[in-house]
């Protein structure tokens, strides 16, 4: 791995140099022609490319793509990541969800596995369900649904009727969503958990018993801002005191 | 000349910054000079009322809350103030109907208020990951009675002083320059000579505030991407 | 809506459930304060207290004013507190609900009325000039329990704040520069400290101490003893909620006792790490 590049907004990021950032090498000029593509953090302005957020300059040389990793605290949609939310009032076709996002998003009631219009699910305000985002635009207020509208499979969708729910940064959110997160891997190895993580910051985790549920919500809160071996350590004092 | 605190004209006050100290607001920041500090909290985006809402782009909103006594005109100019710095920075037009709102509470107060409630706003939006066109890093010098020009006054100096002058930049401040500030408040009698050594002055000096600032940042960015790469 | 959302129904249930077990949700024991931070200064009269989630900072601050006709030897004490939206989102003065006006006033009286500041030695010339000592209280982040990070704040403050230092020849007063001479600290007969607790169940027979912002979305009743160093109550405060029984008010208070001599010992060694 290169040297990790830090950039702020408004700085103008010079996409032209390939992978060696270091060497003062003269940026051949002549093999433009190719497409440079712009994730988040990034926006053109007139001739150069500069930074809107704060965070670590990631670039793919085989798409030519860029864009900058940072961390936040408020959620904003995107079509099919998984969230959870909590139910906030119900209405004709459905349900309006608090998904930490600014606007509420839609849940019909028909976007739950086997339901139909006799037979559709009855959720109570402060229901907490684990959806995907469908619709997401800076328009329109986001939808998600709590199934696989090709399968008409759950896919672990719904309701989450016990155990509890945490928030988190979206940063550590990500992180968890990978199996492999060392916090997970760790836990997984002392006690059986289960976990739903939103990627909106909010993490639902369930065990056997209220205490084990405890320790893992703790295990996982406390993993913010510690590497991996740093995570196995915390998880074997917190089993150990258990 | 020597100054109140010893310092050399052209100096700062040591400066101290600390991100994300807050738990309920998206992104937070304090900024302080010694005897100056400011705590930033911001929130966004988040749902706007329904009757401010605007169809195509964020509504930025301040709060500006003095360190003693409830709020004043004063405090109302230093919100709408920092509010048109900011909002022409920040990329509203990304989330439409929402709200930016920026909470600014002074903890105490010796001089260099306002740049000092600046850099703090920037620094928690930049927390907050609101999209911005630019970092803005701000300065302020004075003109002493006796023609001599301080950066970064406090309260003592600015009550002796002449005219007193903030200025604010976009990132580079070096290109900024070029393109003028984007915020500039000159308070006092003072020749044009006098206005335009102050500017020059607070380009060196929020050009330092700046890269402070880039520090604080790189610093909390590395631990957070030291701790994704392993 | 952006404001204020009550607990998913999960997370109320989880925290009962918990309670019936004696354990609470972030792993405390029910009778347990949070991580408690005190800073004071640099400026005097400034202190910023952390309780876990919650910050709160006080700034004390002073003027020469005419004093109450009818007091004409006393110095006055104003306070001001404001939850502001930068505690979260959505709470706002400008529509304050019933709960803020509770910590409000319930701060207010611990230090006013239970007259933990020496008015009277805040008399510079009777009739004529008297000390206005000023407490602003604000709230930076809303974690829960309010009350006692508000008063701990205070407290704070004002054994940290000191004021010119006058000298009266006469009918002539003259008040010094701090620069000139030192300034003095407030006389303080007392320093009073909120300690809350919050009740659960039907029967509220479950309680915690220090209820943080979930728990006291979920609780059924609270109850805010103020309690000084010399072991005296200065206040009680149990707003509506269910009733409680006399047993749970007398165990409170044991657990109480116990709590200020910790907190009192945090402000102590605050102080003393300020001037060092």
């Amino acid at each position: 791995m290169a040297s990790v590049k830090i950039v702020l907004p408004g700085d103008i990021i010079d996409t032209r140099r390939e992978e060696e950032d270091t060497a003062q090498q003269e940026p051949n000029v002549e093999d433009e022609a190719t497409v440079i593509r712009l994730g988040p953090g990034l926006v053109q302005s007139s001739e150069s490319v500069s930074a809107v957020t704060a965070g670590v300059l990631h670039s793919n040389s085989e798409t030519n793509r860029w864009w900058v990793a940072g961390n936040k605290r408020r959620y904003v949609a995107a079509v099919g990541e998984p969230v959870v939310g909590v139910v906030v009032a119900r209405h004709g076709e459905g349900y309006r969800v608090d998904i930490g996002s600014a606007h509420d998003a839609l849940l019909p009631q028909l976007a739950f596995e086997g339901a139909t219009k006799r037979n559709k699910p009855n959720l109570a305000v402060g229901t907490v369900v684990y959806g995907r985002v469908v619709v997401a635009n800076s328009v329109m207020d986001p939808e998600i649904e709590c199934f696989n509208s090709n399968t008409g499979k759950s896919e672990g969708y719904g309701e989450l009727s016990e155990g509890f729910m945490f928030k988190c940064s979206l940063g550590l959110a990500r992180r968890l969503i990978d199996t492999k997160a060392p916090v997970l891997a760790a836990l997984g190895n002392g006690v059986p958990f289960e976990v739903a993580v939103g990627v909106n910051g909010r993490v639902w985790v369930n065990a056997e018993s209220v205490a084990t549920t405890i320790l893992v919500a703790n295990a996982i809160r406390n993993s913010e801002y510690l590497d991996a071996k740093q995570c196995r350590q915390m998880v074997k004092e917190l089993l150990e005191k258990q | 000349m020597t100054r109140p605190d010893n310092r050399e004209a052209s100096h700062l006050r040591a400066m101290h910054c600390s991100l994300g100290q807050l738990n309920r607001a998206d992104g937070s920041a304090q900024f302080t000079a010694q005897n100056t500090s400011v705590v930033c909290g911001v929130f966004g985006p988040v749902e706007a009322k329904v009757y401010e809402e605007k169809l195509d782009r964020a509504v930025v909103e301040v709060k500006f809350r003095s360190d003693i006594g409830s709020s004043t005109t004063k405090d109302k100019w230093v919100e709408s103030a920092i509010r048109s710095t900011f909002e022409r920075e920040i990329l509203a037009h990304q989330h439409p109907r929402t709200l930016v709102q920026i909470n600014i509470q002074l903890r105490e107060s010796d001089g260099s208020v306002d740049s000092a409630a600046i850099n703090a706003t920037s620094l928690a939006l930049v927390d907050a990951g609101i999209p911005l066109k630019s970092m803005i890093s701000a300065a302020t010098c004075a003109v002493l009675s006796d023609d001599v020009v301080v950066v970064d006054p406090t309260q003592e100096e600015i009550d002796a002083a002449r005219s007193v002058h903030t200025f604010a930049f976009a990132n580079p401040v070096s290109d900024s320059n070029k393109q003028g500030p984007l915020y500039v408040d000159s308070r006092g009698n003072f020749t044009m000579d006098e206005y335009n050594h102050c500017y020059d002055l607070c380009v060196l000096a929020a050009e330092r505030v700046l890269a402070f600032m880039r520090t604080a940042i790189e610093g909390k960015v590395t631990k957070e991407a030291k701790i994704n790469t392993t | 809506m952006g404001a204020e959302i009550g607990p998913s129904n999960i997370e109320a249930a989880f925290l009962l459930e918990a309670l019936k077990k004696g354990t609470r949700v972030d792993g405390r024991g029910i009778y347990d304060y949070r991580t408690l931070k005190i800073s004071c200064g640099p400026t005097y009269g400034l202190a910023e207290v952390q309780l876990g989630q919650t910050r709160v900072l006080a700034r004390v601050s002073c003027e020469v004013t005419r004093p109450f006709p009818d007091r004409p030897t006393e110095g006055i004490v104003l306070f001001n507190t404001e939850l502001s939206s930068m505690a979260g989102f959505g709470l706002d003065s400008s529509r304050s609900s019933t709960q803020e006006v509770a910590i409000s006033r319930m701060v207010e009286r611990v230090i006013k009325q239970s007259r933990a500041i020496d008015a009277e030695a805040l008399c510079i010339l009777a009739g004529e000039k008297v000390w206005t000592v000023r407490i602003d209280v604000h709230f930076l982040d809303h974690g829960g329990n309010l009350i006692d990070a508000a008063s701990i704040a205070a407290i704070a403050a004002l054994r940290h704040f000191r004021r010119p230092d006058v000298t009266v020849d006469g009918e002539e007063a003259i008040i010094h520069d701090v620069r000139e001479r030192n300034p003095v600290p407030l006389s303080i007969h007392h320093t009073p400290i909120c300690v809350t607790f919050g009740f659960f169940g039907s029967a509220g027979d479950m309680l915690v101490l220090d209820p943080t912002l979930l728990e006291e979305q979920v609780q059924v009743s609270s109850f805010t003893i103020t309690l000084n160093s010399h072991r005296e109550i200065c206040a009680l405060n149990k707003a509506g909620g269910i009733p409680l029984s006399p047993d749970q008010i007398q165990r409170c208070t044991q657990v109480a006792l116990a709590k200020v001599d910790e907190v009192n010992e945090k402000i102590q060694l605050a102080l003393k790490a300020s001037t060092a």
